[in-house]
């Protein structure tokens, strides 16, 4: 829909998020006569109690497409998002691979959201780049800041949630920020010695 | 897999590795997270490149309704993908 409105995309982006969300809190009332609203809370903020090894299955076989299929488009996708005339130049369709981004991202969401939860996944796709931005000097040390930070994040926050007994996801996104603003403040001293 | 558990019960009890890794559930969580980690993290910077953050922010609600959509057509709760999926597509296509 973004191509046909000629409205900003994140104007659109926030009537679908509404609109999605206004659907989903409707249907909860519905869902909450049969279910025990506490089990539902499991998926909405992750908890690692409910993932079964047919999950692991899921997430191993999937993430291996998804990884796959990021590898082979790779230069493709980097290039589009860097210089996108210039991938039109070199014969890549921005609008194909606009879509195919989108759903190998939509595959990565749905996989994760046992463990990390509906209303916190998107803290594991933004936050490990911001990290890794504030790091990095180069995109492949940008690549590997963001992956070594996700990791980071996922085992201390798992740690943490046993430890504390807390749900998952939200240690998760806790440990994933409190790495943010440890690399806010690395970045802050390299600037200042550099300059 | 639970060849794998019972072994890593075993360590725990002699006290080689954490307590906790003794459970199978919080080695299920530790595996599922050491799958998930790299892969969105390495997907993350072509997120935060694309200027889509907002976009996975709105998928990630979305979520929400796909489970509640799923639920209610009679999916277990346990393994709820297909509502989620299915939804959280739709709601992706839609706003690129």
């Amino acid at each position: 829909m973004k191509r046909r409105a000629s409205l900003p995309s994140d104007t659109l982006i926030g009537v679908f998020l509404s609109m999605t969300l206004g659907l989903g809190i409707c249907l909860l009332v519905a869902v909450t006569k049969r279910f025990n609203i506490h089990q539902i809370e499991a998926v909405m903020f992750g908890s690692i109690l409910t993932v079964t090894d047919a999950d692991l299955g899921l997430l191993l076989a999937a993430g291996i497409v998804v990884a796959g299929v990021l590898a082979w488009h790779y230069n493709a996708l980097l290039l589009d998002s860097v210089s996108p005339p210039l991938a039109r130049v070199s014969g890549v369709s921005a609008a194909a691979l606009e879509y195919l981004f989108v759903v190998l991202l939509t595959v990565a969401i749905v996989i994760s959201l046992k463990v990390i939860g509906a209303l916190l996944v998107e803290a594991l796709v933004i936050v490990p780049a911001a990290s890794g931005r504030n790091l990095a000097r180069s995109t492949v040390s940008y690549l590997v800041w963001s992956v070594l930070t996700a990791l980071a994040a996922g085992l201390g926050g798992l740690a943490l949630s046993t430890r504390l007994l807390v749900p998952s996801g939200g240690a998760i996104v806790l440990a994933l920020a409190a790495l943010f603003f440890a690399t806010l403040a690395i970045h802050g001293l390299r600037a200042r010695v550099a300059g | 897999m639970s060849v794998l558990y019972e072994w890593l019960a075993g360590l725990a009890q002699d006290g080689r590795i954490p307590a906790s890794l003794g459970y199978a559930f919080v080695v299920r969580g530790a595996i599922a997270v050491l799958l998930l980690a790299p892969l969105l993290g390495g997907i993350s910077h072509l997120v935060v490149a694309r200027r889509l953050a907002f976009l996975s922010t709105a998928l990630g609600q979305a979520a929400l309704t796909g489970l509640t959509i799923g639920l209610v057509l009679g999916e277990p709760l346990n393994a709820p993908y297909g509502g989620i999926f299915g939804f959280c597509l739709l709601s992706a296509i839609g706003m690129v």
